[in-house]
This record gives C-alpha cells, structure tokens and sequence, in this order.
C-alpha cells in the first residue's frame, strides 16, 4: 500500500504541479528571445490580444478543444499585429502607447464577448482566463505500488499537463536545433540576411511557438502566469549573464523554479500562514517578479562596490 | 441577522443604479439606450453617468500629457499594481473588524502600492539594464499575480462584504452607489483641474525639457505630478471602467486627439471630448444592457472612435493620405505625358 499522504498528492497536487512547472518553463524560454530583442511589451500584447481569439473559437466550437483554439488566438494575435503595425505607421503614435491601446482593447473585447455569452457556457469565464483552472485537474492516482506498474492507471491523466510537458520538451528541442540561428538572427539581422538565414521566418516561427505557449498555459494555468512568466525570469537572468547560453538556461532554470516554489507556497506554505491555501499562478507570477527585483538589488549592489584588489599571484 | 439587510441594500442599490436594466420590458433596447443616452433614465443612473463622463474628460486631458511626454504605460502598471493595495486595504479593513466596504480605504491602498508600482519602473529603468519597456512589463505583470494572490486570501474572511471587489478588476457601474459615483467624480474633478492649473508647464516639459530646465522649472517634481494625476485618474476609474482597462482610457482619447490636430490646447479639448463621448456611449450602454460590463464597452467605444480617425482625420487619416497620394501620382503621371518621358514607376494603379 501506498502511504494516504502519497496518494493524496499524486492525486491532488501532481498534475496543476506539473502543468503550472511546464507552462512556466517553456515561457520563460520563449520569453528569453522577446527580452532579448527588446520586445517584452509585445509578450504582454500577445498574451491579452489572444483572449477575443480564443472566446470566440470557444463560442463558435462550444469546446475548449486545443486546435480550434490556437487557430482563433493566432488569428487574434496576428489582427493585432498587424493593427499595431499600422497604427504606428500611419497614426504617428508612439510604439508603447499604440501597443497598449490596441491590447487592451482586444483584451475588453473578449471580456465583452465573454460576458455577453456568460449565461450559456459555465465553462470559460473570466476567473479561469485569468487563474487557469488548476484546481480541475486532479488525476486518479492509483493506491498500491503495484498499480502504478499498470499502464491504464495513467490512462485518466488530465490532457493539460502532458500538453504542457510536450510543449516544453519540443520548444527545447526546437531552439537547441536552431541555436545558431537565433544567435544570429538576434544579434545581427543583417548578417543574418547575408548569409541567407531568414531573420524573418525565425521570428515568425518563434511568434508561431511563443502563441502556442501561450494558448495551451492560457488553459491550464491563466493569463497572469502567462504575461508574467514570459518577461520576468528572462529579465531576471539578464541581469545575471552576459552570455547567451548560460542566460536562456538561466531563465528556464529560474522560470521552473518560480512554478514548483510558488506553487509550494500558495498550497503548502500560506495554509500555515493564512489557514487557507491562495491562488497558485498568481503565486507563481509574483515570485518571479520578486526573484526580479532581488536581483535588480543585488546586482546594483555587486557593481557599485569598489572592486577588491585581487590577491597577488 | 446582520447580513440580510446589508446584501438587500446592496442588491437594491445595484438595481436602482442599473436603472433601465430592471424595465427593459418597454420599447426595444434602443429606446431604452436612448432615454439612458439624453438623461432620462433615473436619477442614480444620471449620477452614475455624470460621473463617468466626466471621468472621461480627466483621462482625455491627463492622458494627453502622459502620451506627449512618452509614459502612457505607466498607467498600465500602475493601474494593474492597484491590486495588491486594494486586497491589502480590504483585509486590514476587515481585520480590524469592519464589515462594511469603504471605497475610499480601497482607493488609498490602490494609490499607495501604484505610487510603489511606479518607483519600481523608475528604479529598473534608471539603475539597471533592462528598458523602460522591459520593466513596466514584469512591474505590471507580477504585481498582478501578487494582487490576485491577495484578493485570492480575501475570500477566506468570513461576514465582509465582498461586493464589488472582483468587479473592480474589469470594471463595472452596476454596483455602484452614489457615494462611490460622487467620490469618482470629485477625483476626477481634481485632477482635471490640477491638469489645467498646470497647463502651461506641463507643455513646456513635455516638448523641450531641457528648456524647462534652463527656465529653472522642477521637471522632476513635475513628472513626479504627472505620475500622481495618471494615479488619480487610474483611481477614479478603478469601479467605473476596471484596473485591467483604465489605462487605454489614457491611451485612446489623446491618441484619437493626435491624429486632428497637432497643436497642445485643441489636443486636449479633443482628448477630453473623445473621453467624454466613449465614457457616455459606454456606460450608458451598459446600463440598459444586462451582463454587459461599462469598463470594457466604454474601452471598445474609445477604440473605435481611435480606429474612425485613422481612417477619416484630414492631413493625418488614412483616407486623406490615399487621396493625396492619388493626386500626386496623378499630377506625376500629367508631367511624365507632356515631356513624353516613359511613365513613373509606382505610379497610381
């Protein structure tokens, strides 16, 4: 038999652990590129501009089926793309505020969209756009050893945290293979160019990749982990490294981290603080703007020093 | 016993302030939207919309300033860092043993944990590497997770009266009450005046600040006031239009305003006219339609009227641009047929 602590976590917490751990891994590395090339603003745009997208694919299928829904948040993402193209193009407003403006915009269209349809489905409402789902995804974890040994007791897994895991696992494998493009294409578009490396479709696969991130963890673990994951383990690392390498795994690293610490804290540590456990991915997202600033602090801290005369040699 | 007449007179207050949701029984929506629209639809639904009209004439003129000196964002972080403060305030409140909601307290604490939000932006852009853009996304970002972990930890106090706080995420004026619309109002109301008492230095900094510096003007302090009227706004719209939302009131009005005109005093007029009219379209839309929120019709409204100018502003618009273009490609095309030259490539097609 099974200690009844054990099977109450695997049954309980395994899979919203697992899931939120994913989620936050692969954004953080996604997320890497977007600071890296300044462009933390549109991770912000994309994770609020995909919502419209995804309500109405909702409304249209009537299920929360992965495809239909990344269909309709490309979609979302790629109008309000475009959109913020334009705006600063032809509106001569300035990139910040035409980024803001169209975001939010798309994001109260689809609390609008929401809303209106709030009666008729009790599936999608704005509480699990923003905190996901977690407390859904319980597993019926088996009660002996023997069992786990049997492959159809992992036959009842949630979908989410496998997709999730999935996700990871490819968006690894994907920039471990392009890595050499990516540095170039980060660092030098025009090189990059000369030498026929696509600047332009690695950006757009990674766009394609980062929407994806985003749909699936939308689902699983809501919107505010999503934005936050995206910006503030990479910027944390940033602070950090100066080398490309040791910044991504840095982030994933941190990115990790935050999730299976934050989501230790929100279920396990403010029980015995509060006597109630707190929402998870609102945890997650606030220790990863936490680990920010302690590294913001840190950092100032180390360079303002005078430098130590190193012991002779 | 005591909650009982606490939540009917919440449920009352809500009722009576939606006003025309109650009656839609007569006439279609659009004559309800109508009577809402000319100020015919109840008192407390006209103290409502008064105050969120002229909530739209202070985001209309403070949001012009905030674009013109480039921190429209920082509506955005402060607006979504408001959170925490408002949770925070909410369980000292109720720690302390008070029941009933106090607007004012939830606004103080969204003030104080803003006015952090900001400082933090400052701190990060100034003394690290990261960009300005970088660190109004992860301030905003994760002050909001903190916040939802904090209004998380309000739904275990037990007797408090919640009603409204969830709202003040996406915004809503159904359950407003007077005393909320009227506190709304004279926030806005202030700083609005504070905005046109500082008319004239504002747009000395926000063009050439190193003018205003050689003039002996404290553009630091006035940036600080800048910061401060943005909170304000961002305050008084927390209940009417969402924390999640208010920040494009900023944004929309003074962008639409950009695009007729380019000198500071009629920007504004038009800013706060364009606030004006999507906040009185909005809310009074909302008012008549049951389930539809005022924060984000009053945003979609705002919206479109920014996407109208685009296409239609003269000099600016899309529309004017094309015209103009046809015409030159036209008076191209009659030049290149008297010389006999082969016709311009590009020309109109």
């Amino acid at each position: 038999m099974m200690p009844p602590e054990l099977h109450e976590f695997l049954t309980l917490d395994l899979m919203p652990l697992v899931a939120v751990t994913a989620s936050a891994a692969t954004l953080a590395l996604l997320g890497s590129f977007l600071v890296l090339r300044r462009q933390a603003m549109l991770g912000d745009a994309m994770a609020h501009s995909v919502l419209p997208g995804l309500v109405a694919a909702f409304l249209v299928t009537g299920s929360r089926d992965a495809g239909p829904m990344f269909l309709g948040a490309t979609a979302a993402a790629a109008l309000s793309g475009l959109t913020i193209a334009a705006i600063i193009r032809h509106g001569r407003v300035e990139r910040s505020a035409a980024i803001g403006l169209v975001y939010t915009t798309m994001f109260a269209l689809g609390v609008l969209l929401l809303e209106l349809n709030g009666g008729a489905n009790v599936d999608l409402d704005v509480d699990c756009v923003l905190s996901g789902q977690l407390e859904l995804m319980f597993w019926n974890a088996p009660t002996t050893w023997a069992e786990v040994l049997d492959a159809s007791s992992f036959a009842g897994m949630p979908p989410q945290p496998l997709r999730l895991v999935g996700l990871l696992i490819a968006s690894a494998a994907a920039v471990v293979l392009a890595w050499p493009l990516l540095r170039a294409v980060t660092f030098d578009a025009a090189f990059a160019r000369s030498r026929g490396l696509l600047p332009a479709a690695t950006s757009a696969g990674l766009m394609a990749l980062t929407t994806l991130a985003i749909v699936l963890s939308f689902d699983a673990v809501g919107s505010i982990l999503a934005i936050a994951l995206l910006t503030c383990p990479p910027a944390t690392a940033r602070l950090l490294t100066d080398r490309m390498g040791p910044y991504v795994m840095l982030s994933v690293g941190l990115g990790g981290a935050a999730g299976l610490l934050g989501y230790g804290l929100a279920t396990r540590g403010a029980p015995l603080l509060l006597g109630a456990s707190v929402d998870a991915s609102g945890a997650v997202a606030a220790l990863s703007g936490l680990g920010l600033i302690v590294a913001a602090v840190g950092s100032r801290r180390g360079r303002s020093r005078p430098r130590a005369p190193r012991p002779g040699l | 016993m005591l909650d009982v007449p606490t939540a009917s007179l919440a449920s009352l207050a809500s009722a009576s302030v939606s006003g025309a949701t109650a009656t839609p029984a007569e006439g279609g929506l659009l004559e309800a939207w109508a009577r809402v629209l000319s100020f015919q639809g109840g008192y407390n639904t006209n103290v409502v919309l008064f105050g969120t009209i002229l909530l739209g004439i202070s985001a209309g003129a403070v949001g012009s300033f905030a674009m013109l000196k480039g921190r429209a964002l920082v509506a955005d972080a402060i607006s979504h860092a408001s959170l925490v403060g408002v949770a925070l305030a909410f369980l000292l409140h109720s720690a302390l043993g008070q029941q009933e909601r106090s607007m004012p307290l939830l606004m103080l604490g969204a003030a104080a944990s803003g006015a952090c939000a900001v400082v933090a932006i400052e701190w990060i852009s100034k003394h690290t590497r990261l960009s300005p853009e970088t660190a109004v996304a992860t301030v905003s970002s994760s002050s909001f997770g903190a916040g939802i972990v904090a209004l998380s930890a309000t739904r275990r106090v037990d007797g408090a009266d919640r009603a409204g706080l969830d709202e003040l995420i996406f915004g809503s004026t159904a359950s407003m009450t007077r005393a909320d619309a009227l506190l709304m109002a004279v926030l806005a109301a202030a700083a609005l005046g504070a905005t046109l008492a500082l008319y004239r230095i504002l747009t000395a900094v926000a063009f050439n600040e190193r003018f205003a510096r050689s003039k002996g003007l404290p553009v630091r302090l006035l940036d600080a006031i800048l910061a401060a009227l943005v909170g304000a706004v961002a305050m008084a719209g927390l209940q009417a239009v969402g924390m999640l939302l208010v920040a494009a009131l900023l944004v929309a009005p003074a962008a639409t305003a950009r695009l007729w005109t380019t000198r500071v005093a009629p920007m504004v007029l038009v800013a706060a006219a364009a606030g004006a009219g999507a906040a009185w379209v909005g809310a009074s839309f909302s008012a008549v339609t049951p389930g539809a929120p005022a924060g984000p019709l009053i945003i979609v409204s705002a919206a479109s009227t920014f996407m109208l100018s685009l296409l239609i502003a003269p000099e600016r618009g899309l529309l004017s641009g094309w015209l103009r273009h046809r015409r030159i490609a036209a008076a191209a095309r009659r030049v290149a047929a008297s010389e006999g030259q082969p016709r311009p490539r590009g020309g109109a097609s």
